[in-house]
């Protein structure tokens, strides 16, 4: 992917990337799982 | 209020159905002869400073409190604060950042408190352009007066501009609901508009460019499958309306800041009236009045208050191609090389949210 970043670049050509507002839970999905175990997901909601 | 009922998705069925709930607990306000009779309590007029003053509201057994604030450029803001004494003391809004001004005339009388702005402020535009030095610059200067009248019993407010013209009266069907209840508080006001011709805004739609007698939904969805001519919104939705006074010597544009989910429901009557109700599903009613004969002066009141579009990149300008479906990286690849070979200019390549599969979205170039 990054050789073909640097191939977009070089002909002077963007790369744009959509998002959405969504994160995977997926346990195997490293930073779900690092998101996890420092607690920094909301748990409680209460404004 | 005129649902849709064109071919309509499953998802946005189920929210209508959410809607009609609340919609349903604001009807039964407005209906119901005992929430009409609004009056001003006179001895809670309070002049808060020199910009801004507060008065609180008497609807049947319920107490509104009413603030109304005066900023650069005649922008009035009306506040409806019925809860932001606990949940959003300490949450910052656009308004706080704007420059006040103080109202030139203040008084208060039997049955009415007159409010009045005159505003002499020059604007100015500057547009720097890297290219060929190029340089636009825009400046305006007129006195112009704003006035906004409140009648206290029953409570309605009327909005003049320049020499006593009626642009707009606010509550005049008495739609004024702001209901407090558990993790549920629906408001509604309306407006009456005379003398318009058009109304514009709102969210992006498959339909015509002035709106409609109709109601209009203020939620972003992405829903497949969208009907020409139908008033669904698409993307976006922002709640400000624009209305073209007589034959287009006036504009008057109403901003609500509220993000939540709201419905706009616009009727027009014979002697060109527009009577829009705004009903939002839960926040504040924090209401933007701000009217101007000049269409480049309105629109920088507009910008000075919900900010400036920054200046697009040159290479933005050029050709985009996106597309949903990409399967691989060899595909995406493809794509390029074959725009290459056969000289189709393009600038800038989008790979929409497929491409990063299961969600992943913090992981930059994972392709399935």
């Amino acid at each position: 992917m990054e050789s073909f970043v640097q191939n977009l670049k070089n002909k002077e050509r963007h790369l744009v990337t959509i998002i959405d507002p969504h994160l995977s839970t997926n346990e195997e999905y490293e930073i779900a799982q690092t998101l996890r175990e420092k607690s920094i997901y909301l748990l409680i909601f209460n404004i | 209020m005129n649902f849709q009922t064109k071919d309509e998705s499953g998802i946005y069925i189920l929210n209508k159905v959410i809607f009609i709930e609340f919609y349903n607990r604001l009807k039964s306000v407005w209906i119901s002869d005992e929430f009409k009779d609004m009056t001003v309590i006179k001895d809670s007029i309070n002049m808060i400073s020199t910009s801004s003053f507060q008065f609180s509201i008497k609807q049947n057994e319920l107490i509104h409190s009413c603030k109304v604030i005066s900023y650069k450029y005649g922008l009035i803001r009306v506040l409806f604060d019925n809860q932001s004494e606990t949940k959003y003391k300490n949450k910052t809004n656009i308004g706080d950042n704007l420059e006040l001004k103080p109202f030139t005339n203040f008084k208060i009388e039997e049955n009415r408190i007159i409010a009045e702005i005159i505003d002499d402020e020059e604007i100015k535009l500057k547009l720097d352009i890297d290219v060929n030095n190029l340089c636009h610059e825009y400046s305006h200067k007129k006195t112009q007066t704003y006035k906004l009248e409140i009648i206290l019993s029953p409570f309605f407010m009327i909005n003049y501009y320049n020499n006593d013209i009626l642009i707009s009266s606010i509550n005049r069907n008495k739609k004024l609901a702001v209901l407090k209840e558990k993790n549920f508080s629906p408001n509604s006001i309306d407006f009456t508009t005379y003398n318009a011709s058009s109304v514009n805004g709102l969210p992006e739609r498959l339909s015509s460019f002035s709106l409609k007698d109709d109601a209009y939904r203020l939620y972003n969805l992405d829903a497949f499958d969208q009907v020409i001519g139908s008033p669904k919104s698409l993307y976006g939705s922002i709640p400000m309306l624009h209305h073209v006074i007589g034959s287009g010597d006036c504009l008057f544009t109403i901003f609500i800041n509220n993000s939540s989910e709201t419905w706009v429901e616009i009727e027009s009557s014979l002697d060109e009236e527009k009577m829009t109700t705004w009903s939002t599903e839960g926040g504040v009613l924090d209401i933007y009045l701000l009217s101007d004969c000049n269409f480049h002066k309105i629109f920088f009141k507009i910008a000075n208050l919900t900010g400036f579009a920054p200046m697009a990149p040159i290479f933005s300008l050029g050709y985009h191609h996106c597309r949903w479906g990409f399967l691989s990286q060899e595909d995406i690849t493809e794509v390029d090389d074959l725009m290459t070979k056969y000289k189709i200019p393009y600038d800038v390549l989008w790979l929409d949210i497929d491409v990063r599969g299961s969600m992943n979205y913090l992981n930059l170039f994972i392709i399935l």
